[in-house]
């Protein structure tokens, strides 16, 4: 009993809500960002917003969907990242920001 | 023979026999990135490498074979995105293509140059371009080549999904023996990796990869 009380403690212990990004870095909680990008048209050209956003510390994910022309940030979840910083981004890789909901 | 061997005998091939090209893809990609373009058509076959610098300007370097004159060019290359449009459905550019270096064939050398503008507009259907091209390369040759695509996607391809274009290219080049051909081709691309082939009416080759780093 002791034993077994001993693995649930251990089980609850480290079955928090963390998982591993696509760099395999483990991370808790996520906050998304839904960003509408005007001229997202192609897969190709799309790619430098991965390129751009990946390079931010707190940035997990970069989900494109081209038919809706909007783009999921997944950031960490307490951590920030601006109006400003997202259309700066999207205007580095080549893009307008239509709206930016959170 | 590794595949890496294998892969750039494959590569090596495709520069020299198939390609005389002219870029495709879009010259000018994100700060930071790096393109590697091949492109074969019925001219010539070349190769360029660049790197984008702000996300309007890119500097590279181009080789390219002119396979009937039978001359090589290396060049400098600076592209620029004058103006880009982007509404909610579709985009739009303006190019400015340009590059200045050497031409050389068995007798003698001389400076070559060449600019042009590129003007395209896209959809997830439908795509359509014109480019022009001003050369020159002293008494190796000089030539204003025009082109012009059209093209339709079969599907609208989602993010990450192989896409698929159909496009036919016209070419005009008021000094060359054929002056105006049509070539029928398909554009693929996955990832950061794209491809063109096809086939001109007259009997050329047109191949184009492009890959982005």
């Amino acid at each position: 009993m002791k034993k077994f009380l001993l693995t649930l403690a251990a089980l609850l212990t480290f079955a928090s809500p963390a998982f591993a990004d696509h760099n395999g870095k483990t991370h808790g909680a996520l906050d998304t960002i839904t960003v509408g990008v005007d001229g997202m048209v192609c897969d190709f050209c799309a790619r430098s917003l991965e390129k751009s956003f990946y390079q931010l510390e707190n940035v997990e994910g970069v989900i494109i969907d081209l038919d809706k022309k909007t783009m999921a940030l997944e950031i960490d979840q307490g951590t920030q990242l601006t109006d400003e910083k997202i259309k700066e981004l999207v205007y580095y890789s080549g893009y307008k920001v239509r709206d930016i909901k959170r | 023979m590794g595949v890496y061997n294998l892969r750039m005998r494959f590569l090596l091939f495709c520069a020299i026999f198939l390609l005389p090209l002219t870029a495709h893809a879009r010259p000018v990609s994100w700060p930071g990135g790096w393109m590697v373009m091949l492109m074969n058509d019925t001219a010539s076959n070349g190769a360029q490498i660049n790197y984008t610098l702000t996300p309007k300007y890119a500097l590279g370097i181009q080789h390219e074979y002119f396979r009937e004159e039978k001359f090589n060019m290396d060049a400098a290359t600076l592209d620029i995105l004058l103006k880009r449009w982007n509404n909610t459905g579709s985009q739009a550019n303006l190019y400015f293509k340009s590059g200045a270096g050497i031409a050389y064939g068995s007798d003698d050398t001389d400076p070559a140059a060449f600019a042009g503008l590129e003007i395209d507009w896209e959809d997830r259907r439908f795509f359509t371009l014109y480019e022009n091209r001003f050369f020159y390369a002293g008494d190796q040759d000089k030539f204003i080549k025009h082109k012009a695509r059209l093209g339709v996607a079969p599907y609208e391809g989602d993010y990450g999904d192989l896409h698929t274009w159909i496009m036919l290219q016209a070419d005009y080049d008021a000094g060359a023996d054929d002056t105006f051909s049509l070539t029928p081709l398909v554009r693929l691309f996955k990832g950061t990796t794209l491809i063109e082939a096809g086939y001109n009416l007259d009997g050329g080759v047109l191949f184009n990869l492009t890959k982005q780093f």
